[in-house]
């Protein structure tokens, strides 16, 4: 059996989604820079692992919260994604870290759009 | 305008220069230049002397002391000298440098209006009057009562900046081109590094009762300081200090540790050449913390009996919040580096209800007293009539402390059990619902009380022949009148007594759930082996027992020995820490505990001092050497650890807090006013969270002079930086080191030296900082002695 698309209200909203890998130390900064940019809210990855320009990064150390590396991830307007992406850049000239913006789609628009934007 | 979310940026960038400041209450070890370990530790001392103004290195006067009294080596001066191209420091000896006193931050008035409103937002229920609009975040707050300051200058201007922090730190910063920014909030903080240091802490305690009744970030730190830098026309911060750093500091440093790390080098290799597992079974295993202090009393009580001894961080693996029976509050217990994931409740043990009712009903006496004793000291209305009429008792008491300190504190004891007498409390280890909300639970899952248990075990290589009975040692402090109280705790319990994270393992171990958890997982614990838990008062050295009724029925004859064996360790381990205590004359078990009690005492005990080195293998490496008391000891057995991962959390957390420590003390003795804490006679309480000196000086981090110094002119800690042996093969070692940046940073940038005993080719190597290895002895005569140069062929590790 194949399902059909019958829902003639089932609208793809065009947004911006963010992921940003860091070292655990920088998950407030991220959080706090998130919700002040006007995202809503994230999704968050703890003890994620991988290969970057410094080698193998470990995911996760038993004892060490602050050396692990998390992975957040939000979808907001752009307009919010570029704020965020605005003030990942001069952290990302002392520290390492990635971030990576592509083209999302949600349904629910009302869940990821503030009506107040903290940042100016 | 600056962009808002750049400057936010900037000012995390900015930030990262200074250290946060633990409170008091959770004294911890941290490295005063944490945020320069980037660099390599020479341009990060020298670059700590142009923000902070401190030294960075020993002073000529410290160094000429260790060179007359033979801990800095001719011999190996004159290498270290020549290798550096400077023979003409083995005959000319250290020069002065220009200053060699620092002083705090200049009395600028931005600096003493900054530090009079941060003192009254800051406190934590010391003011009798508190100031108000707390809760509306400290730029807020100040902003609406610094109109009313008359010591501010044009205060109307300040009502007109924007109510929200950053759009006002955005405001005050417009004037200052982008490429700069970074480096004005940079000087700004570091002006006082004590107090951002603190507010850098603060702002991260989300949960914090204090953090949530007035909230701060560094960000609203930065709005006042700029406003009132602003309206004093302050063109430039004033730099905290004014230090120089010593000449040729870095020779003098090598010298001095290469002279305490080689002769150790040497007698760990040949312990390696002729160890023999010990193979007779011990009659009890016994698991202190890592902690410096416990070499000395594992090294006696292995003297007096057939006992193991293996060195564990002393949170015993456990990321918990602990709270104590009929507290409202939860505490960490375990590494700042950690978020507690659990929280654990002592609750009434079986069939003591009763008992533990009594306790709480006297407990809520005594606050009771303690709360209007301070509020008739603190009220407007009070205090002289309150003086009339009980200032004879407190009179006495005085007398009573200072007269006789230790029978004094024993009826204080005496009086508080009859008012509250103790009950007996047990951790609630089985996940148990414990408030209204279904995320408040007590314990652990079963699966989650097997992970830790098997996570620790695996860890310090305890898997199989365990013994009868195993002691899990946790430890703690004793002083009063001692607002570093905290500073002698453990480390690992977050500046806690390590005794709750013990009990919890023990009761974990004991469980009948985890131990068949444990068979599948390959680690058979015998049904008559029992873990009990106890403390080790690093004062003292009395190792007190939490259910010692439990251990005298399992197995009478072991616990009664091991009782008598404890004493006289004990009695050994006093009379050893008495030779190095200044005025510790006498019977060394009366005074030990004289110091404990006695509220003019600046130095119950040397805590943490001379610690140099941190040694992770198997205990019969380091079996019957004496250690002085200067290594951090953790048990690791490299065969049972194929693939580094017990390893990689002993070097990326058990290390990472060592060498905080290590820091701690190195930057403390080096220059007390700047990276310490300055003279204990001299400090002033502010807010219950930290020191100044004097009515307002940047909040003093770093250790008391008391704490590193014999006495003015002397120290008493020897200022090394840690070096690590590693137990394992090099390969091994290797990558562990490559997959984890901290530890790249760590050794590549000289903070920590790394040294690996290859128990597989039996040869000793250290390595460089660029990653390359050396043979620490050229030939197998230098293996019986003499050291080789440090250009000695390097054995290539395979690296996957």
């Amino acid at each position: 059996m194949t399902f059909e698309n019958t829902d003639p209200d089932l609208v793809f909203h065009p947004l911006k989604k963010i992921e940003i890998i860091v070292k655990g130390d920088k998950k407030q900064f991220v959080s706090d820079l998130l919700d002040r940019s006007g995202a809503k809210g994230y999704t968050l990855v703890r003890d994620v692992a991988g290969m970057g320009e410094h080698g193998f990064h470990e995911g996760r150390l038993l004892f060490n919260d602050q050396a692990s590396l998390v992975m957040f991830m939000a979808v907001a307007s752009d307009e919010t994604i570029r704020r965020v992406a605005a003030g990942l850049k001069p952290l990302f000239e002392k520290n390492t870290g990635v971030m990576f913006i592509s083209d999302a789609r949600v349904v629910r628009l009302e869940h990821f759009l503030k009506k107040e934007q903290a940042l100016g | 305008m600056p962009d808002q979310a750049r400057l936010f940026a900037q000012l995390e960038n900015a930030a990262a220069t200074i250290t946060p400041y633990w409170p008091l209450q959770s004294f911890i070890a941290a490295n005063p230049i944490q945020g320069l370990e980037r660099l390599s530790f020479e341009e990060a001392v020298e670059l700590g002397t142009d923000l902070f103004g401190g030294r960075g290195y020993p002073n000529a006067v410290s160094v000429r002391r260790a060179l007359s009294d033979g801990r800095i080596d001719r011999d190996v001066l004159q290498e270290v000298a020549e290798r550096h191209d400077r023979p003409d420091l083995v005959k000319d000896g250290p020069a002065d440098a220009l200053a060699t006193a620092s002083t705090k931050p200049a009395a600028t008035q931005v600096n003493r209006l900054l530090i009079k409103w941060l003192a009254a937002f800051l406190e934590e229920g010391q003011a009798g009057w508190p100031m108000p609009g707390r809760e509306h975040g400290f730029w807020r707050a100040w902003r609406n009562l610094a109109v009313h300051d008359r010591d501010l200058p044009e205060r109307a201007e300040i009502g007109r900046l924007p109510e929200e922090p950053l759009a006002a730190l955005a405001e005050l910063m417009s004037g200052v081109p982008e490429a700069e920014r970074e480096a004005v909030l940079t000087k700004h903080l570091v002006a006082l590094p004590g107090w951002s240091g603190y507010v850098k802490w603060r702002a991260g305690q989300r949960a914090h009762p204090w953090q949530q009744a007035a909230p701060i970030a560094l960000v609203d730190y930065l709005a006042v300081r700029l406003t009132l830098s602003r309206l004093f026309g302050e063109r430039e911060p004033v730099p905290a200090s004014n230090g120089t750093l010593a000449p040729d500091g870095a020779v003098w440093l090598e010298a001095w540790e290469e002279s305490y790390r080689r002769p150790l080098l040497e007698r760990l290799q040949r312990s390696a050449d002729t160890k023999d597992r010990r193979e007779s079974p011990p009659a009890a295993q016994l698991i202190f913390c890592i902690d410096v202090r416990s070499e000395v009393f594992r090294r006696h009580l292995e003297a007096v009996g057939p006992y193991d001894t293996l060195g564990f961080a002393g949170f015993f693996g456990l990321p918990i919040a602990h709270q104590t029976f009929g507290s409202a509050t939860a505490v960490a217990s375990c590494p700042v580096l950690l978020e507690p994931k659990h929280l654990v409740q002592d609750t009434p043990a079986g069939g003591h209800e009763r008992q533990a009712e009594r306790h709480l009903q006297g407990r809520a006496h005594l606050t009771g007293v303690k709360t209007l004793t301070a509020q008739l000291k603190e009220s407007v209305a009070t205090p002289f009539a309150f003086v009339e009429t009980a200032g004879g008792l407190f009179g006495l008491a005085m007398a009573g402390r200072t007269l006789m300190p230790k029978r004094f504190s024993d009826l204080l004891d005496r009086l508080r059990r009859r008012v509250s007498p103790d009950a007996k409390l047990a951790p609630q280890i089985a996940l148990t619902a414990c408030g209204p909300r279904e995320e408040d639970v007590s314990g652990f899952s079963d699966a989650e009380r097997i992970f830790y248990a098997e996570a620790s075990l695996s860890i310090m290589g305890l898997t199989r022949d365990f013994a009868p009975l195993v002691l899990l040692c946790g430890h703690g402090g004793e002083t009063i009148n001692n607002p570093f109280a905290a500073g002698l705790d453990c480390g690992a319990c977050g500046g806690n007594h390590g005794g709750p994270n013990a009990r919890v393992m023990a009761a974990i171990l004991n469980d009948p759930v985890v131990r068949r958890g444990l068979v599948e997982r390959g680690i058979e614990v015998p049904e008559t082996t029992l873990f009990l838990a106890a403390q080790h008062n690093t004062t003292t050295d009395i190792v007190t027992l939490f259910d010692p009724e439990v251990g005298r029925a399992a197995h009478p004859e072991i616990f009664a020995t091991l009782l008598k064996d404890l004493g006289r360790a004990r009695s050994a381990a006093s009379a050893e820490r008495c030779r190095h205590l200044p005025g510790a004359t006498g019977d060394s078990l009366s005074a030990v505990s004289a110091r404990a009690t006695d509220w003019a005492q600046v130095r119950p005990e040397w805590g943490l001092a001379r610690n140099a080195a941190f040694i992770v293998g198997h205990r019969d490496l380091t079996h019957g050497l004496d250690l002085e008391g200067r290594s951090f000891l953790h048990s690791y057995d490299w065969q049972s650890d194929a693939e580094g991962q017990a390893l990689e959390v002993i070097l990326t957390a058990p290390m990472v807090v060592a060498e905080w420590i290590n820091t701690q003390y190195y930057f403390s003795t080096v220059d007390n006013v700047a990276y310490g804490a300055g003279s204990k006679i001299t400090h002033n309480v502010v807010g219950t969270f930290g020191v100044m000196q004097g009515n307002a000086s940047d909040l003093m981090t770093g250790l008391p002079a008391q704490s590193v110094m014999a006495a003015d002119d002397r120290g008493y800690h020897e200022p090394l930086r840690l070096m690590t042996v590693v137990e394992a093969p090099l390969a091994r070692v290797e990558q562990v080191v490559r997959r984890n940046d901290i530890l790249k940073t760590l050794f590549g940038n000289g903070w920590v030296a790394l040294a690996v005993l290859d128990p597989e080719t039996g040869l000793l190597s250290r390595r460089g900082r660029n990653g390359t290895w050396a043979a620490a002895f050229q030939t197998s005569s230098e293996r019986q002695g003499a050291p080789a140069s440090q250009t000695a062929a390097a054995p290539t590790p395979q690296v996957a």
